[in-house]
């Protein structure tokens, strides 16, 4: 039970920090998807070399326009996150970045040229973006993983908010197929 | 229309009216059944008015007349099949108890909202997954209608959005004994096709034709006066069917997908209804939920292809009936016993997917879980037994879901928005 010489502290708090829970669909009114989805993709052999998931598209639902203060991923394991970036997109005109290689862009959707650095981004209701991660190799014989991502947000009212993807990622040194093969359910 | 049968229309009504006003025991009105109890054969003895309960509704909605105006005083009552590992066991000639959960009638603008008595003992009603098939049914005057649906464990995880999605059950978290998610349902007497159910729904055939969803344009299918011959109950199984619980579509070379109905896989499978159980009389209202009962393993799909898959459930022949002032009606309803098992696969068309998402490096691939599931118009295939194909879903409070490795670079595509939201049918492109 909240005691009241409390709960002034913790009316503020939500006020002006996290508010909803994370999860998809529920406390906030960034749209990033629905339904748990697991990607995997095979490490590059080069060096230097990041793996892009470009699998979601991220949408405003509400009035006004919110600000996007931080992309982290989330109970990272032997996973860097290198870049984030939102690029322009008509679903069913265009295809999302997905998942690649950054040493072959060759291919890259129309709007990759007009990307912009998702820390940031002010994104506007009914706009589309797809955020793309860019990240780093596991060492040799791992699989690097995160179960998601959060997006942290500023509305237009100054209260900050968060939403986590539906993606969990694996990078894996072996094969996708081990890897899939191996998860729970 | 309600079907009098032999009894005279007036004496229907007034029948009908002190069937769902009264609340008395059917042997202290008296009638040509005076061996019936009411609480035995489905009646309302004994259940309190939904108004004077408080507790979480469970079905809310409204009832038209024919003519489609509000049907103000009509009664409405909620009834619990037995539960699901008794009505498995269950032999051909066996009788069927249906338990009154509750009942309420309409106000001045049709509408109703149910709440289950809580004097009710539902203890015996759950299955072992926690479910409960229960029947819808509105009766005023010579009219009736009436739904089936399931009360199904609510999901943790489930957001508000997917909640209201899942038209076709009610959720009731079982750690609370709370309703989390009522259902809602529509119904116009004498005219099944014009049932709505809340929320967004749309089925599609098997061939691809996008429907409304509806319980059937036959005007004729309601309740037919008089007792079931024989009594309630199982009046013939139906033997196994195959029902479509997933599909997979491959459209080019190097690209496997594989469909995985297990973990706690469940389907709402469609009901059909009948006032003669013949061959040929049945038309579709309301679904039932079951669960898988065994681990069922599609193949690896590893070439261009477009598959259905199917699996075996049995179904049932029932006579139901609905008791009250000493009178009787009856029809029969066809519905889903169990999961049998089983893998079958159809050859479909492929459909087009436009929304799609590059996977550039060969050998990457992931899983999807299929909770924002097709409805199937016709996915149960019952046609040679009662005359048409019943309705089947996977999706929902399920582990059902589609695995996918890309041998060579392409793309992922939904057929309705992109694979993170609700694509409905993923397609493997190159």
């Amino acid at each position: 039970m909240v005691r009241w010489r409390v709960l002034p502290v913790v009316v503020a708090l939500a006020a002006t920090t996290g508010c909803g829970d994370g999860r998809p669909g529920l406390g906030t009114t960034l749209d990033l998807g629905r339904d748990e989805h697991r990607i995997c993709v095979p490490a590059p052999t080069e060096a230097n070399v990041g793996v892009t998931f470009g699998d979601t598209v991220v949408r405003h639902d509400a009035a006004g326009p919110v600000t996007i203060t931080d992309v982290s991923l989330i109970a990272a394991t032997d996973l860097e996150l290198w870049e984030a970036v939102l690029v322009p997109v008509v679903p069913g005109e265009d295809d999302l970045v997905g998942m690649r290689h950054t040493s072959d862009l060759e291919g890259m959707p129309a709007g990759w040229y007009d990307r912009v650095d998702a820390t940031g981004a002010v994104v506007h209701p009914d706009e589309h973006w797809n955020l793309v991660l860019v990240v780093g190799s596991p060492q040799e014989g791992n699989t690097g993983s995160a179960t998601a991502t959060r997006i942290t947000y500023r509305d237009s009212h100054g209260r900050l908010s968060w939403q986590d993807t539906v993606t969990s990622m694996f990078v894996t040194t072996g094969t996708c197929s081990d890897v899939l093969a191996e998860m729970p359910g | 229309m309600l079907d009098l049968g032999r009894f005279p229309a007036a004496a229907c009504v007034a029948t009908l009216v002190v069937l769902v006003l009264s609340i008395a025991p059917a042997s202290a009105i008296g009638g040509p059944h005076p061996s019936a109890t009411g609480a035995a054969a489905g009646g309302l003895e004994g259940v309190v008015d939904a108004r004077r309960v408080d507790a979480d509704g469970v079905v809310r909605g409204t009832i038209s007349t024919p003519e489609g105006r509000p049907a103000a005083g009509a009664s409405v009552l909620i009834r619990a099949w037995p539960k699901l590992e008794k009505l498995q066991a269950m032999a051909v000639g066996d009788p069927l108890v249906l338990t009154p959960l509750g009942h309420t009638t309409t106000d001045g603008a049709g509408r109703f909202m149910l709440r289950i008595d809580p004097e009710v003992d539902l203890s015996g009603l759950w299955s072992d997954v926690g479910t409960m098939d229960v029947d819808l049914v509105a009766v005023q005057g010579g009219n009736a209608a009436s739904y089936s649906f399931s009360l199904v464990p609510a999901r943790s995880g489930i957001t508000v959005e997917e909640a209201a999605d899942d038209v076709f059950v009610a959720h009731v978290d079982h750690a609370t004994g709370r309703i989390t998610k009522p259902m809602r349902v529509d119904l116009t007497f004498g005219n099944p096709s014009a049932t709505r159910l809340g929320g967004h729904i749309e089925t599609v055939s098997e061939e691809g034709v996008n429907e409304p969803w509806a319980g059937s344009d036959d005007f004729s299918i309601a309740w037919t006066g008089g007792a079931c011959p024989g009594g309630p109950g199982l009046k013939a199984n139906l033997g196994n069917r195959w029902v479509n619980v997933g599909e997979i579509h491959i459209a080019a070379s190097g690209k496997d997908m594989r469909f995985t109905y297990s973990g706690s896989a469940s389907s709402t499978l469609g009901v059909g209804i009948s006032n003669t159980g013949a061959f040929g009389s049945f038309s579709a209202s309301g679904t039932v939920d079951r669960s898988r009962s065994n681990a069922t393993t599609f193949p690896w799909y590893t070439s261009s292809t477009s598959r259905f898959l199917d699996t075996l459930y049995s179904y049932g022949r029932y006579c139901v009936e609905l008791v009250g002032g000493g009178y009787r009606y009856h029809r029969y309803e066809a519905r889903a016993i169990r999961h049998e098992g089983g893998t079958d696969h159809r050859s479909t068309s492929q459909p087009t997917a436009s929304y799609c998402v590059s996977y550039n490096v060969p050998g990457s691939g992931g899983e999807k879980s299929t909770s924002n599931a097709i409805t199937w118009s016709n996915g149960a295939k019952l046609g040679g037994v009662i005359g048409i194909d019943l309705s089947s879903r996977t999706g929902y409070r399920t582990d059902a879901k589609i695995e996918y490795v890309f041998r060579t670079a392409g793309r992922l595509c939904g057929t309705h928005d992109l694979p993170n939201g609700t694509p409905r049918r993923l397609v493997m492109r190159s």
